[in-house]
């Protein structure tokens, strides 16, 4: 549904991607996760064409330069910081984007999915940043569009915001929906995504299914030393200095490890996703401990 | 092609609603009427009768107005759009860039048109009252050339739009080319004449290429008939061209402004890239 081959994307000397290639099924929701000017905003833009770059990009089988207006009439998109015509109202910003869509104007159902139906007719320049954002989020819905390109789509929002957007990727799951989702951060986005993309100074470095990613998922464990005896074969001794033994043990033998380190105090760090995903069996930090 | 409608009647209500075009388009009205009372309460002089007088003060009040409102309408309009992060959510539609360019721009000259037809409506509705409607074909020439000068310059503001990445920016161009075209052309032309003794057609071309000059010279022909009141230059090219060969020559070098302009504004908008 959504493809990129080869592409790179310069202004002047300064290379924001760097020969990306990804493909993602119809159906599918992927995040792509990485550090600030990682490149995951120009990749989305590439999609729609809104960034020159060399290579190719498609969506649904449509090239996002020759064929924009028919890729980007699959996508409903919600930009990294949205905006709209600060003069027009709430309910008429989603009239002008659905009769740009050649759909008939009717605004608030689609606002009332959002939580915006009382904010209707306030003009866009005195809504909030999170309200905004869920005008956005309303924009991005109209005409049903099978792709979504989303680009950091809870920032801003508060808890009911965030959780509406985790129900929407929920059901985009169920609905078949393609979804492609840049995030800083995968805290609260598991179980909503099925593939998680590590993008890096513009490179694809490492990418994974979630369960797959589960599966070798680890917790790093801090207490006193020594090493005990009955410490599972899979629990691993990363350090003993300091008085202090940091140990990296499996999910799956974390119950076992714990028990073996009897009344022992002891400190359990969990990893990120994305620390999972870059490497498996990176050490924590030493101002994590 | 409807999303180019679709486009041009909601940026109509937005520009309706911008607080500075509502300002300067009142501005414009407010002045063109207390002109036209003034010019119509004052005593005869040199045998100027109330329409000359009216129509004299129009056109001035036009060659400030009309480009100051053109200018700035569209400079701040795409840029504004740009700078706030409004114009990737319109560029994410599915629509082209020519198209989003040439709803943006019919949005902004249909509520431009309308704000100065209010203005010189009210004008020419006291003119009427008071002069009577013997001269009304002369005025409504000036009313179709002072449309043409606001088109031009609104494709002119459009131009510096295209590219300006902020709001602000835009509307330094636009200002600058405000003053370029309605103080500093004329005394420059009038300067280099003096100091090169450059021949009449030369300051002709020079002034003509201008379209506050192209305006203002084919409205004072347009009223008077003549091309006498336009000085040497007037007369030579009334001569040579005939009134109505330097009347359309004027009004191709406005329609020139305003089509060229626009085209050169659309291509810069479809090849910039929004960051």
């Amino acid at each position: 549904m959504i493809r990129l081959a080869g592409v790179t994307v310069a202004y002047g000397r300064r290379a924001i991607l760097r020969g990306v290639d990804l493909e993602i099924p119809r159906g599918k929701r992927v995040a792509i996760v990485g550090p600030n000017g990682a490149g995951k905003t120009t990749l989305i833009r590439t999609l729609l064409a809104l960034a020159p770059f060399s290579g190719t990009a498609t969506i649904g089988g449509f090239d996002a330069r020759r064929e924009g207006p028919r890729a980007r009439a699959l996508v409903g998109y919600v930009p990294q910081t949205p905006s709209f015509p600060g003069t027009l109202t709430a309910a008429e910003v989603v009239a002008l984007f659905q009769e740009l869509r050649g759909l008939p104007a009717d605004p608030l159902p689609l606002l009332r999915t959002v939580g915006l139906e009382d904010a209707a007719d306030s003009a866009v320049r005195t809504l909030s940043g999170g309200m905004v954002r869920r005008l956005a989020l309303a924009v991005a819905r109209i005409g049903d569009p099978p792709v979504w390109l989303l680009d950091e789509p809870t920032s801003q929002l508060d808890a009911e915001g965030e959780r509406l957007v985790l129900d929407w990727l929920d059901a985009a799951g169920q609905e078949g929906r393609t979804v492609l989702l840049a995030t800083h951060q995968l805290d609260g986005l598991d179980g909503v995504v099925d593939r998680v993309v590590l993008l890096e100074a513009g490179r694809i470095i490492a990418a994974a299914e979630l369960p797959a990613l589960h599966a070798r998922r680890w917790v790093e464990v801090v207490t006193v030393p020594p090493a005990p005896a009955g410490l599972p074969a899979a629990a691993q001794v990363l350090a003993a200095s300091n008085g202090r033994l940091r140990l990296r043990v499996p999910e799956a033998v974390l119950a076992e490890a714990v028990r073996a380190l009897g009344r022992r105090p002891l400190r359990i760090h969990e990893p990120r996703l994305e620390d999972l995903l870059r490497d498996p069996y990176r050490l924590l930090h030493e101002g994590d401990l | 092609m409807n999303s180019v409608r679709v486009l041009a009647r909601w940026d109509t209500r937005a520009v309706l609603r911008d607080r500075w075009f509502v300002s300067a388009a009142a501005a414009f009205g407010a002045l063109t009427l207390a002109a036209a009372a003034l010019a119509l309460a004052s005593p005869p002089i040199a045998g100027l009768s109330s329409f000359d007088r009216i129509t004299a003060t129009l056109i001035h009040l036009t060659m400030l107005f009309a480009p100051l409102l053109g200018l700035t309408a569209g400079a701040g309009w795409i840029a504004g759009e740009r700078e706030t992060g409004a114009l990737v959510t319109l560029l994410s539609q599915p629509l082209q860039r020519t198209e989003l360019f040439a709803g943006k721009y019919l949005g902004v000259a249909r509520a431009l048109l309308a704000a100065m037809l209010v203005g010189f409506g009210t004008a020419g509705m006291l003119l009427a009252a008071r002069v009577g409607t013997d001269r009304l074909p002369a005025f409504l020439w000036l009313v179709v050339l002072a449309l043409v000068l606001a088109v031009a310059s609104l494709s002119l503001g459009f131009l510096l739009s295209a590219t300006a990445p902020n709001r602000s920016r835009a509307l330094g161009a636009a200002l600058l080319a405000w003053l370029v075209l309605v103080i500093v052309s004329d005394l420059g032309i009038l300067g280099t004449a003096l100091i090169l003794r450059l021949p009449a057609p030369v300051v002709l071309v020079l002034a003509a290429l201008n379209p506050v000059s192209a305006f203002r010279m084919a409205a004072i022909l347009g009223v008077s008939g003549t091309a006498e009141l336009l000085g040497p230059v007037g007369l030579y090219a009334g001569e040579r061209l005939g009134p109505a060969g330097l009347m359309a020559a004027l009004c191709a070098v406005l329609v020139f402004w305003a089509a060229g302009a626009y085209y050169a504004g659309r291509i810069r908008f479809t090849r910039v890239v929004e960051t």
